[in-house]
């Protein structure tokens, strides 16, 4: 799933100032998840922001909403109203969902509370993990199930590469090697003998360094 | 609930703490109040005995469902308040008890109509409250669910076996499963083995699944025979004490020196020693990994007493502390220092090193203050003292919480002796940290008890109060499921929802505060019931 | 309205706690709130006491190794510092905000904890 987490309160705060009408959107999905934008998160942004406008003599209005997701437009039908009799909106969505949003109201002003992270594993509650660099070409398949682009820090497909000591990362001791990993599984499942085989140089138009990305179905299009 | 079917029952305490005046100020504040209390009972003495029997006929002619109890603190300490609900069989959300907290010398703070404002004041408030958090309640069901009459208990040790065989006398079907290929018989007597007759015994078995709640659990048993499904109203976990399964083994692979043995083997290694002239030192070492209890002090001294015969060695016992709550072991103790043994009483953790021959151990002595070494040509330690190489997989399948020594019970105040974070499931002995033979049995019976109490109420009465989660809001992130203490929480497949268990759920809200989409909430204890009582 | 302190108790120790406190200093502002548990408290109502003009939020419970609900405490205490971190960072005086653990006799130490917060907040509000 995607995940994000919340702004500095500061950082969110100087960009809502000057607007006498604010509303607060909230995303029910990965935003949620993730404990970064659902509509607790909503609330609790609200509070703080009203306490800290009372404490500052700045006079605003707050209005709050949370919709299932900020990606497909018919979520907005509830709250368009709300959007339209806002001055701004702070979306708590990630990325895709303030750009869509705004793109929806066309001249409304959208600002993000949130920054999106990586594609990652809940591993528990409270911790999340980044498994996927959305590279466009899944190469999971040679490498044992263990994503060299997205676990390695240099992206390599040959490696490992000399820093790795004791099974972790030379840029962060915290990080595992991604090589150590997949050796151990490439041993586990049978297979070091296709570790042998050279990767040839990827081609990575296939994902962000080709573009903006767009899929079309065909068979599915109206 | 509505205004009308809401009584209210102020106790003066045989006019103690309320004044007639005081009574009278406060009624006539209610009725003319935004909350137009109808039924208004005043009492003087409400922990009687004959207050039941004229309360029964008021709450009845009066067509009372719910209750607000004003009365002092005491009251609800000792009960009062569940009393009356049980003896009106009301259920427990219909029920509200407002503790009036009453200050002393407030004889002096009456004004001249002879009335305490500052109590007339909170009585009111407190009333007001419960009647804001009574009419915003929904009525809640009872749900009535059959307690399956059978037992099930893990562990054929002593804990075990003395549960087992307390709830066979009890009358109650039970079942006894054991991983070793026979019952111990280590701590208990004879007779006890035989008096098993009636239970179902499973050797070299073992529980590899678990699932429902209190009441109604659903065990899956690997016997050699082949699986084996019980259904069981509650559980017991004797299972033993998480310790090194080969403590020689383990020992000298740890130290790396056959000079570190476990305790119950010193004597025998002591006497192994080739004779040499001069006198050796001996030591016994307790609390390694985590303190430990009676049945090791008693170990260590019977091992010092052995091996310190005059001159025959220098015995030094290393101990945090020596747990001699039991007359024959302060006895005990006494003698041992009477034969010279030294017990170096330490603090912190202590640290053994390997020597060409023998071992060392260093510790922060506790009356030196000091981090000393010592020289010992060969050293017993207590394998209740190591931790557990791994965790109990008991743990994992029922979901009950290993404390950091790896032993069965979170080491809560609140769970001794013998209760468990699961509701229905039990644990007595090793497997908690007990191994005194005399406290094992002990808590085998109440282990044993608290089963008994369980099931001779064949059904269990239980309110709908318990957390509901609203399947539009809920994302199943897993958070309540991961979160909740009590394992009531699982996953509804059909539905792609989380629910909780009737019978499981403390109703204690946690879920509810952690669920990330405000999904959850408790009936009795809404965000509206819980602001409103400011 | 006059500026008080939200006590927020769970039910199974504080509450009881806070039945025995006497004096007229210590029951004066201070509205007394059941819980079932800490573990139930959240940050939003938090937030939304003290946006209804409440001087101070003082939420009690058990000791943290004994909660009788296991980690009810335990998360109590994490959203507790997640606010007073919130309350920084808006500008907001975080002493408005505390948890303190006890059980049911400790009224001493309610007591205690009431005064402290009541002497911080003179300090800080103005």
């Amino acid at each position: 799933m995607i995940t994000a987490v919340q702004k500095p309160f500061d950082e969110i705060y100087r960009t809502i100032q000057g607007y006498k009408k604010l509303l607060i959107l909230g995303c029910g999905t990965c935003v949620t998840v993730c404990m970064a934008g659902g509509e607790k998160e909503v609330g609790v942004l609200a509070s703080t922001i009203r306490l800290a406008n009372q404490k500052n003599g700045v006079d605003m209005e707050i209005l709050e909403d949370t919709i299932e997701r900020q990606c497909d437009k018919e979520f907005f039908d509830d709250v368009k109203d709300k959007i339209q009799e806002a001055d701004a909106v702070l979306s708590t969505a990630c990325g895709v969902g303030v750009q869509y949003c705004s793109e929806l109201f066309q001249g409304k002003r959208v600002i993000p509370a949130l920054n999106t992270k990586f594609y990652g594993t809940n591993l528990d509650v409270g911790v999340w993990s980044e498994r996927c660099a959305g590279c466009g070409d899944c190469v999971l398949e040679k490498f044992g199930g263990i994503c060299p682009i997205a676990r390695c820090s240099k992206s390599l497909l040959n490696g490992p590469c000399g820093g790795s000591q004791d099974g972790k990362c030379e840029v962060d001791p915290e990080i595992d090697c991604a090589w150590q990993l997949i050796f151990d599984r490439m041993k586990e499942l049978n297979m070091l003998d296709r570790l042998e085989e050279n990767e040839p140089i990827k081609d990575w138009s296939t994902g962000r360094d080709g573009g903006p990305g767009k899929i079309v179905r065909e068979d599915m299009t109206l | 609930m509505n205004r009308e079917s809401i009584g209210v029952i102020i106790c003066s305490c045989s006019g103690r703490n309320l004044g007639k005046q005081e009574i009278d100020s406060i009624t006539q504040r209610l009725s003319f109040a935004e909350s137009g209390i109808r039924n208004m009972i005043i009492e003087t003495a409400l922990c009687g005995e004959d207050t039941l029997k004229s309360l029964r006929n008021e709450v009845e002619k009066k067509g009372i469902s719910s209750l607000i109890i004003a009365g002092c603190g005491a009251a609800r300490i000792s009960g009062v308040t569940e009393k009356i609900a049980d003896a009106l069989s009301f259920a427990p959300s219909s029920i509200l008890g407002v503790p009036l907290f009453y200050s002393e010398g407030a004889e002096s703070e009456k004004n001249k109509l002879g009335i305490n404002e500052a109590r007339v004041d909170k009585a009111v408030r407190g009333i007001s409250r419960g009647m804001n958090v009574l009419t915003s309640q929904e009525p809640l069901e009872i749900e009535e669910i059959p307690v399956v009459q059978r037992a099930l208990v893990i562990g054929g040790g002593a804990a075990g076996i003395y549960t087992a065989d307390a709830l066979n006398r009890f009358g109650h079907e039970t079942v006894l499963v054991e991983k070793k290929d026979s019952l111990s018989d280590y701590g208990i007597d004879e007779k006890k083995l035989k008096d098993l007759e009636g239970v179902i015994i499973h050797t070299g078995s073992s529980l590899v699944s678990l699932e429902g709640s209190k009441g109604n659990f659903s065990a899956c048993v690997k016997t050699p025979g082949g699986l084996e499904e019980y259904q069981a109203g509650a559980v017991v976990i004797a299972s033993g004490a998480p310790v090194p399964a080969d403590p020689k083994k383990y020992l000298q692979n740890r130290f790396g020196s056959s000079s570190a043995v476990p305790l119950f083997s010193l004597a025998t290694a002591y006497s192994g020693l080739p004779r040499i002239p001069s006198l050796r030192r001996i030591g016994i070492l307790l609390d390694l990994d985590r303190d430990e209890g009676r049945a090791s002090t008693q170990m260590a001294l019977h091992a010092a007493q052995e091996i310190q015969k005059p001159n025959a060695a220098e015995v030094f016992l290393f101990l945090r502390d020596a747990r001699v709550g039991s007359l024959h072991l302060e006895e005990l103790y006494d003698a041992v220092r009477d034969m010279g043994v030294t017990i170096v009483k330490y603090s912190g953790e202590a640290k053994i090193s390997s020597l060409e021959t023998g071992l060392q151990v260093t510790v922060q002595d506790d009356g030196l203050g000091v981090l000393t070494d010592y020289t010992c040509d060969l050293l017993g330690i207590s394998p209740f003292g190591c931790a557990a190489e791994e965790d109990d997989p008991l743990s994992e399948i029922t979901g009950v919480h290993l404390d950091d020594y790896g032993q069965f019970q979170d080491n809560n105040i609140q769970l001794m002796p013998v209760e468990t974070n699961i509701p229905g499931i039990f644990t007595a002995g090793g497997g908690r940290g007990e191994v005194y033979s005399p406290k094992v049995k002990q808590e085998a019976l109440a282990a044993a008890g608290e089963v008994h109490f369980l099931l001779k109420n064949k059904t269990l009465h239980l309110e709908r109060s318990e957390a509901q989660v609203d399947p539009d809001k809920c994302i199943l992130c897993l958070t309540c499921i991961r979160c909740c203490p009590h394992g009531a929480m699982h996953v509804n497949r059909e539905d792609g929802v989380a629910e909780c268990s009737t019978a499981a759920c403390q109703r204690c809200g946690i879920c509810a505060g952690e669920c990330p989409a405000k999904a959850i909430s408790l009936p009795v204890w809404t965000d509206e019931i819980v602001l409103n009582q400011l | 309205m006059e500026k008080k302190i939200a006590l927020y108790c769970c039910e199974n120790s504080a509450y009881k706690a806070a039945a025995c406190l006497t004096g007229p200093e210590l029951q004066k502002g201070i509205e007394i709130i059941k819980l079932p548990c800490t573990g139930k408290m959240e940050i939003n109502l938090i937030l939304k006491t003290l946006e209804q003009g409440y001087a101070g939020v003082l939420v009690a419970g058990c000791p943290i190794d004994n909660c009788k609900y296991i980690r009810g405490s335990s998360r109590a205490e994490k959203r507790i510092e997640k606010t007073r971190e919130l309350l920084k960072a808006a500008g907001i005086p975080e002493q408005r905000v505390r948890m303190e653990f006890l059980s049911s006799v400790d009224s001493h130490k309610l007591a205690g904890a009431i005064k402290e917060m009541k002497q911080e907040l003179e300090g800080v509000m103005s």
